[in-house]
């Protein structure tokens, strides 16, 4: 074989070589791609499962509820973190796998969390209709009473002034 | 029409109570405001304030474990989802900047997420180490960390000597209305800011 021969299977294979290489890079991508893709989407389901919490914090659910909820979007955030993690240490399936798994816990967690401001805008709206409507019957309990106390104390106050008048006659005589 | 007296005695005494019962319903029912803000802290290896690096020494060997207790308490009055971002950074890096309410110009090294709720206590330890740092002509570069069994890569923190680095904690929070983490929170309409600073100096390079 001569020089010539040598140097083009060189050159060949200098060419072919990163081949494999750069196929192995072009199908990892789009999976490192789409893995990056779930973090983001799970992120943002964490994102939304929050803001239910807090809707239904606000709108009155108890604290024993809203930390039964905390502590499973803390579950969920772990999750995504672990997700993270894995996608740093180049592990796209585990990292997928995580994500996955956040995105459902964050959406059990939007849901109840739903259903919870829904029962707790009704029981707030009860209290609230309940206590103002005893606050007019408080007043009618009150007036009567007053009504009846007033009523009382003049019929005692006549009838000093009527025993007043009879020993004036009294002393007359 | 005149009423009776009794009558407009009842009605008068009936309609102040009612007035009366509904302002006090109405105080009762509504929450009172109080102020909101979170508490940072940080403590070292006794789990007290003090003692954060081995023997109470500041000048750090390579490969010499630190550790410390990193805390946040959420006084918020609600559910709030926290970031606390470990930067570091040297004496003339600038760093975070309380009345524009600016984070410090470092490199951040690690994040930690939390949801607190009402009144609760994060609390997590660090364990950090210094791997790697190169000296050329009186400046020492500090390369690669080891934090909490995770190696971390530095770039573009050095100092004179080795002295003065520094470590600097600073919370964000999320803000539902932007959709996105800010450096501190909202209280009514003003921004607070939160952040924690310790320094330290590498003296050997072996």
């Amino acid at each position: 074989m001569g020089d010539g021969q040598v140097t083009l299977i060189l050159l060949c294979l200098l060419i072919l070589a990163p081949i494999p290489l750069m196929a192995l890079v072009a199908s990892t991508l789009p999976q490192t791609q789409h893995a990056s893709e779930t973090l983001r989407e799970a992120e943002a389901n964490l994102e939304g499962a929050f803001n239910g919490v807090k809707a239904a914090e606000e709108a009155g659910a108890s604290k024993h509820e809203v930390n039964d909820l905390t502590l499973k979007l803390n579950n969920a955030l772990d999750l995504l973190m672990n997700a993270e993690r894995a996608i740093r240490a180049g592990d796209v399936e585990a990292a997928e796998n995580y994500a996955l798994k956040s995105m459902d816990l964050a959406a059990e967690v939007n849901m109840e969390a739903q259903k919870i401001r829904g029962n707790a805008q009704k029981s707030v709206l009860q209290n609230k209709v309940s206590a103002f409507s005893s606050a007019p019957v408080a007043a009618l309990i009150l007036a009567v009473a007053f009504h009846y106390s007033y009523k009382a104390w003049r019929k005692r106050d006549f009838n000093r002034l009527l025993r007043m008048e009879i020993r004036e006659v009294k002393r007359r005589r | 029409m005149k009423l009776p007296k009794d009558l407009r005695r009842f009605l008068t005494v009936f309609a102040v109570s009612t007035l009366i019962f509904t302002v006090l319903t109405y105080t009762l029912l509504t929450p009172r405001p109080r102020e909101q803000f979170f508490q940072l802290y940080i403590l070292g290896e006794n789990h007290r304030i003090g003692n954060y690096y081995p023997g109470d020494d500041p000048n750090l060997h390579l490969g010499e474990d630190v550790k410390w207790y990193l805390g946040i308490v959420n006084n918020m009055g609600s559910v709030q989802y926290v970031m606390i971002k470990l930067k570091i950074g040297n004496r003339s890096m600038e760093p975070p900047n309380e009345e524009k309410t600016e984070p410090a110009q470092m490199p951040t090294v690690i994040e930690y997420r939390r949801f607190l709720s009402d009144n609760e206590t994060f609390e997590t330890p660090i364990q950090w180490t210094i791997m790697e740092a190169e000296e050329a002509h009186g400046v020492v570069k500090l390369t690669k960390l080891k934090i909490n069994n995770e190696t971390v890569l530095i770039q573009g923190v050095e100092a004179d000597k080795g002295e003065n680095f520094r470590f600097v904690l600073e919370l964000w929070s999320y803000d539902p209305e932007s959709g996105v983490f800010m450096f501190g929170w909202r209280n009514g309409g003003e921004r607070k800011t939160a952040w924690l600073q310790l320094w330290f100096n590498i003296t050997t390079m072996h």
